[in-house]
């Protein structure tokens, strides 16, 4: 709501906002996803070792009611080697680091 | 150029993909929305009829699979060294039907019609799709390298690679075999399905003898020279079961050239060994179907393109899992799980016009010696230059000598990994 009443205030700021939303570099009809599909691709992967909420016996973290702060701290310590853990150590070295961005987002966010 | 692909497929499919919200996941799609048929209910098929209609719930999947429960090959070595029971690994479809719309039929699939895009069931029923995938798991190559070896000699000799009566005779046989006696392993030639698994078994096995049967031997009569993880297993069994596992590498005659089930022999290279139980596993190719519908190349596995799993032999066929040719992806429930993964994507992508764009995969392969000590393997993949490419200096084993922590971490986390798969395969 806050967002709107002040882009109300500034047309032009709409109009370019129109435009970028009309512009379409792949032929889409749809509206565009806040995530892309490669990312959910990527996030897609974490749950098939991690849960999302577990049964409350999981030994590897459900990963549902973390913060999206919390799970790029945790990616990018385990690929520095800042933290020692078994696996997520070799895994997360694969990811970039934008990779560690956006998928900490989501799964701090919508989870999926 | 690649970074432009990229781009185009990430934005274009993430504008399909936006309603993909799991809420939204079980409601049917509208009349003419475009049919998904998936043929095979194991980890590949599973996950990737889950996983359509996750990326997009507008798309029509149907899941064809023969039977109503699937015993998973996972933690089969669990249930024969004794951990945990049959029931437990032994899971069914309703979850994909209620949470996520899969509509799932039990029958066999008997026919696929390339040229009118329709698959035929065993009772005559048809489905039109309007793309197909199968994910067929293997089939064996029976009486091959290991003359003799047919399903009649299976009744005697399990093979036990498929979960179900095998699993349970081979559990039943190492119960009753006599004190001081020999429990056999012939491991195939690659590629064979779950390249770790015949040496987990080995050592659940000999972690089941070492309280019940602690004088006897397991053997191992190898078609290769090295194998998965082997300075973890061996690591392993040195401190665990010291003396109780022999392996014989193809290099020292441990290829099996015959069996006779009727003198409980195996003749190997290296000679002829009289057994108490013999585990023999047969040399692999990819699932019947694939096979009997010319999906299969002259090596028997499935060639497809690396970023959307379509045959390289026919056009709008998928094949996942153990039957494809995926690089260096190892044939595992995790790496099938992975590939449906990408493969729903991509499907998702081309059902709507669009790029499959960029692709990421995985696989996590544990492995238990003993109920406590877990090993791992990993690989992280990505598509590049028209390939499956593992990524760099990522992924690796568990170190040697590691802490006995640690090892009781991974076994830990081994049996999680196994709950949270079949969560995310089967829709749990």
């Amino acid at each position: 709501m806050h967002i709107i009443g002040r882009i109300n205030k500034f047309p032009l700021v709409i109009l370019l906002l129109q435009t970028l939303a009309a512009w379409n570099p792949a032929g889409a009809q749809e509206e565009q996803a806040p995530d892309s599909a490669y990312y959910r691709l990527v996030v897609a992967t974490c749950y098939t070792c991690h849960s999302a909420t577990g049964d409350g016996a999981d030994a590897i973290p459900p990963l549902e009611g973390l913060s999206g702060t919390h799970i790029k701290e945790l990616l990018t310590a385990y690929k520095t080697g800042r933290e020692q853990a078994t696996i997520m150590n070799r895994i997360s070295k694969a990811l970039t680091d934008t990779e560690i961005d956006r998928i900490s987002a989501m799964l701090g966010g919508e989870a999926r | 150029m690649k970074r432009r692909r990229f781009l185009a497929g990430a934005l274009s499919a993430g504008a399909a993909l936006g309603s993909g919200l799991s809420g939204a996941c079980s409601r049917p799609p509208g009349r003419g929305a475009p049919r998904v048929v998936v043929i095979g209910g194991g980890y590949g098929g599973a996950t990737c009829a889950r996983y359509i209609r996750h990326f997009d719930p507008d798309i029509d999947v149907t899941l064809v699979e023969a039977g109503t429960r699937y015993v998973t090959c996972p933690f089969s070595n669990a249930v024969l060294g004794g951990l945990r029971e049959a029931s437990s690994i032994s899971l069914g479809y309703d979850d994909l039907k209620k949470n996520f719309g899969v509509n799932v039929i039990h029958a066999r699939a008997s026919a696929i019609h390339p040229e009118k895009r329709v698959v035929t069931l065993a009772d005559g029923t048809t489905l039109p799709y309007t793309r197909l995938v199968i994910s067929p798991g293997i089939s064996f190559l029976w009486n091959e390298i290991f003359a003799g070896y047919d399903e009649a000699a299976s009744s005697i000799m399990p093979h036990a690679w498929h979960g179900g009566e095998q699993l349970m005779l081979l559990r039943k046989q190492l119960a009753g075999m006599r004190a001081g006696g020999v429990f056999a392993i012939a491991v195939p030639g690659t590629p064979f399905r779950c390249p770790p698994g015949p040496y987990e078994r080995a050592s659940l096995v000999a972690h089941y003898l070492k309280r019940a049967n602690p004088r006897a031997k397991v053997l191992i009569l190898d078609a290769g020279e090295h194998f998965s993880k082997q300075d973890l297993f061996e690591e392993a069994w040195e401190s665990l079961y010291p003396g109780m596992i022999e392996h014989i590498p193809i290099s020292a005659g441990g290829l099996v050239i015959g069996v006779d089930p009727k003198r409980m022999s195996l003749q190997a290279e290296a000679g002829e060994f009289k057994v108490d139980v013999a585990n023999v596993i047969p040399f692999q190719q990819a699932g019947r179907l694939a096979v009997d519908h010319g999906l299969a190349d002259e090596n028997g596995w499935c060639p497809v393109d690396h970023q959307t799993f379509e045959s390289a032999l026919a056009p709008d066929i998928h094949v996942l899992g153990d039957s494809c040719l995926a690089a260096g992806m190892p044939k595992s429930a995790s790496s099938a799980n992975s590939q449906a993964k990408a493969c729903s994507l991509a499907i998702v992508s081309l059902l709507r016009d669009r790029d499959p764009g960029a692709m990421f995969y995985h696989n996590t392969c544990y492995s238990l010696v003993a109920p406590d000590y877990g090993i791992s393997v990993n690989t992280m993949y990505r598509y590049e230059d028209n390939r499956i490419k593992p990524v760099e200096r990522a992924g690796g084993l568990s170190p040697l000598k590691a802490a006995m922590e640690y090892r009781s971490r991974e076994a830990a986390y081994a049996r999680s990994w196994y709950a949270s798969i079949n969560r995310d395969s089967f829709g749990i």
